[in-house]
């Protein structure tokens, strides 16, 4: 039961997976890359990290990197011209939509120990999930490693984002529309087949008891009468099979039933 | 074109090394006295190897003048051979290499940086001069001046000492001072005064009045070179440029100590910048070094302490919730971050880059308790939160002039 449950899990965040990979937008998702706070460097070095972040997102995804004046305007609306911390899914969802963004990223470039690195949060206009991730970046440094973490970064989001939609859809008590006719059919046939099972051994019961009390009904003698009792005795036996065949099948079908309800089962 | 090229190449080299910072550290740590009625120290010598093991992978070279305890040497294994004992003429033998070198950088254009740590006792001679203990002899103020500040190439140096007052120890165990104050006794040491001749030289001294007060077992080591090594690793940075300066290490350590109502356990800080440049930084975290990076990110608060595999605590803060700190600490070692209720390891490895703490693997921690005094420094220190807020309120109160705001992205689209 358990794992009927577990494998029913997983085809629903399959479906709800699916469903949200063919839900995006055949255009693009807007990302909006806040302003990067700087940390160990200046304003303008912290300026071509965000702009070496927003060029390197536009790159490698399919996605529509908003323009930095746009993130700029909205930033200026804050206090102190910085992005407040959220620690909880509403906030988040409420700074997305502030900045009017499907993905909202923010971050700090770090200049320590002689090298840059950019660390960076990201979540979905919901906010439910967070992913957050560090690259180094610097001519001398491999190109790929920045490109990596931030595909990398945006496939566990995504990912996340599906599994979180996933288990609320699993979650949700009312089950969909799905019509009930397979179990309505087979239930019917069960009870139907039961029914006359029950009829057919009846019958055949009530057969056996005329015979063995000689109340066959058969007049007459000799050859006549023998055909009769040998006729009474077949229709007995033919009672009879047809009740175990109806017993049957009225089994199968309620066991098919039984099988549709645990495969519907939510 | 091929002139400016010339040109160029001409002037490349010098433009690039033009007030470059190269950093020297000769640190001397002595647990013992030469006054045979003195008992000696546990933990200066593990100051020592922490003051070393921070400043050591920032700079060009660097000294470490002591004799580790057995237990120091299990605590930091490997450093021993490094060591050389922290007598007068092997004091004068490392600063001469060290100061060659800083001659060296001197015409090359580069600004080289000496820091001079000592921990271990301090005293006063029958003068009133004050001097340290170095092995087998004391080294005196006029030794001080003489012969290491007034020859030194070095274009900043940072003295940092951290010398318990042997002498009140010895008359008043864990009394309050009846005499004159410690704090006059390490000023006297320096004499202001002559100071002003050297305006080259910051000061960071500890005017703790007892040894009891001096040390924890709990650190490993004194109280005011822990705080010192946390400030410096970058605990005190409230503006996030990379770098500690006097004002900012002086908040932290006011932070630190803001609620120990024990008079015992109140390390005291006298802390000046160099008379030439009040902000000249003690450290600046952003150049070129063998240390690894630690961010604590905005959303993060409370207290936090970072210890290696053996122990030894690091660092320590109590940080603000709104800002991120970058912490500086060893490579290749296991590390803890703990807060309060939950810690994380974490190892650092030469040349990686900065790690966010919010990605490490938190889990819930237990926390143990000790006796009275140590209750007093495990409760009270660091026990409210350090960042811009306190600082703001601590350099309008002493009216420091503060270091300078936290930058800010850009904000032309």
């Amino acid at each position: 039961m358990r794992f009927t449950f577990a494998v029913l899990a997983l085809l629903a965040l399959l479906r709800s997976s699916l469903a949200s990979a063919e839900a995006a937008p055949a255009g693009c998702e807007r990302v909006v890359v806040v302003p990067l706070e700087p940390s160990g460097l200046t304003p303008d070095e912290a300026l071509e990290e965000e702009e070496a972040l927003r060029a390197l997102i536009a790159r490698n995804l399919s996605v529509c990197v908003q323009p930095r004046a746009k993130a700029v305007e909205v930033l200026r609306t804050f206090e102190g011209l910085r992005l407040p911390v959220c620690t909880d899914a509403a906030c988040r969802k409420a700074l997305a939509r502030k900045f009017d963004a499907d993905w909202l990223v923010s971050g700090t470039a770090y200049g320590f120990g002689g090298g840059h690195t950019v660390a960076i949060t990201l979540w979905p206009a919901d906010g439910n999930v967070v992913q957050r991730g560090t690259y180094a970046s610097g001519s001398a440094l491999d190109e790929r490693q920045p490109a990596e973490t931030v595909i990398a970064l945006f496939h566990d989001a995504r990912l996340g984002r599906s599994i979180a939609n996933g288990v609320e859809a699993v979650a949700e008590p009312a089950r969909p529309r799905r019509s009930r006719w397979p179990e309505v059919a087979l239930g019917t046939a069960a009870v139907a087949a039961l029914a006359g099972g029950v009829a057919f051994a009846s019958a055949s019961q009530l057969t056996a008891e005329r015979i063995s009390r000689q109340r066959t009904g058969c007049a007459g003698q000799g050859e006549a009468y023998v055909r009769c009792f040998e006729d009474t005795v077949q229709a007995g036996k033919n009672q009879a099979l047809a009740a175990n065949v109806l017993f049957g099948a009225g089994a199968l079908f309620g066991a098919g039933v039984a099988v549709v309800f645990m495969v519907e089962l939510p | 074109m091929r002139w400016t090229l010339a040109l160029l190449l001409a002037v490349l080299p010098t433009a690039a090394s033009a007030g470059e910072r190269v950093q020297y550290a000769l640190i001397v740590s002595n647990n013992r006295s030469n006054d045979p009625k003195v008992p000696p120290l546990r933990f200066a010598d593990d100051d020592g190897a922490r003051f070393y093991e921070l400043l050591e992978p920032q700079s060009k070279d660097a000294a470490l003048l002591t004799v580790l305890d057995g237990d120091t040497q299990a605590r930091h294994p490997g450093l021993a051979s490094k060591t050389r004992p922290p007598t007068e003429r092997e004091l004068f033998d490392a600063f001469e290499r060290l100061d060659r070198q800083m001659a060296a950088d001197r015409d090359a254009g580069r600004d080289p940086v000496l820091y001079f740590v000592f921990t271990g006792h301090g005293q006063r001679g029958e003068a009133g001069e004050g001097s340290i203990s170095l092995l087998g002899k004391n080294f005196t103020r006029t030794q001080l001046y003489q012969q290491v500040l007034a020859r030194t190439h070095a274009r900043f140096v940072h003295l940092i000492v951290d010398a318990c007052d042997s002498y009140f120890f010895v008359n008043s165990r864990g009394a309050l001072p009846r005499a004159e104050s410690y704090a006059g006794a390490v000023k006297r040491f320096l004499d202001e005064r002559t100071l002003e001749q050297y305006p080259n030289v910051g000061v960071v001294l500890s005017t703790a009045s007892a040894q009891e007060s001096h040390e924890w077992s709990g650190i490993f080591g004194g109280v005011f070179s822990h705080q010192v090594l946390s400030a410096l690793s970058g605990a005190a940075d409230v503006n996030a440029d990379g770098r500690v300066e006097y004002s900012e290490l002086r908040a932290f350590i006011a932070a630190a100590n803001a609620r120990v109502e024990d008079p015992r356990a109140r390390p005291e800080v006298f802390a000046r910048p160099p008379a030439q440049d009040h902000t000249y930084p003690l450290v600046d975290l952003t150049r070129p070094s063998r240390l690894g990076f630690v961010t604590l990110p905005a959303g993060m608060g409370g207290h936090f302490v970072v210890e290696d595999e053996r122990g030894v605590r690091l660092v320590e803060l109590h940080k603000e919730k709104d800002r991120a700190t970058v912490l500086a600490l060893p490579t290749g070692r296991e590390l803890f971050l703990r807060s309060t209720t939950r810690e994380a390891a974490v190892r650092l490895e030469h040349g990686t880059k900065l790690i966010d703490g919010a990605t490490l693997l938190w889990r819930e921690r237990t926390v143990a308790s000790r006796g009275s005094l140590e209750e007093t420094f495990r409760d009270d220190l660091f026990s409210i939160p350090y960042g811009p807020r306190f600082y703001e309120g601590f350099v309008t109160s002493t009216g420091e002039r503060p270091v300078a705001p936290a930058a800010a992205p850009r904000l032309e689209p």
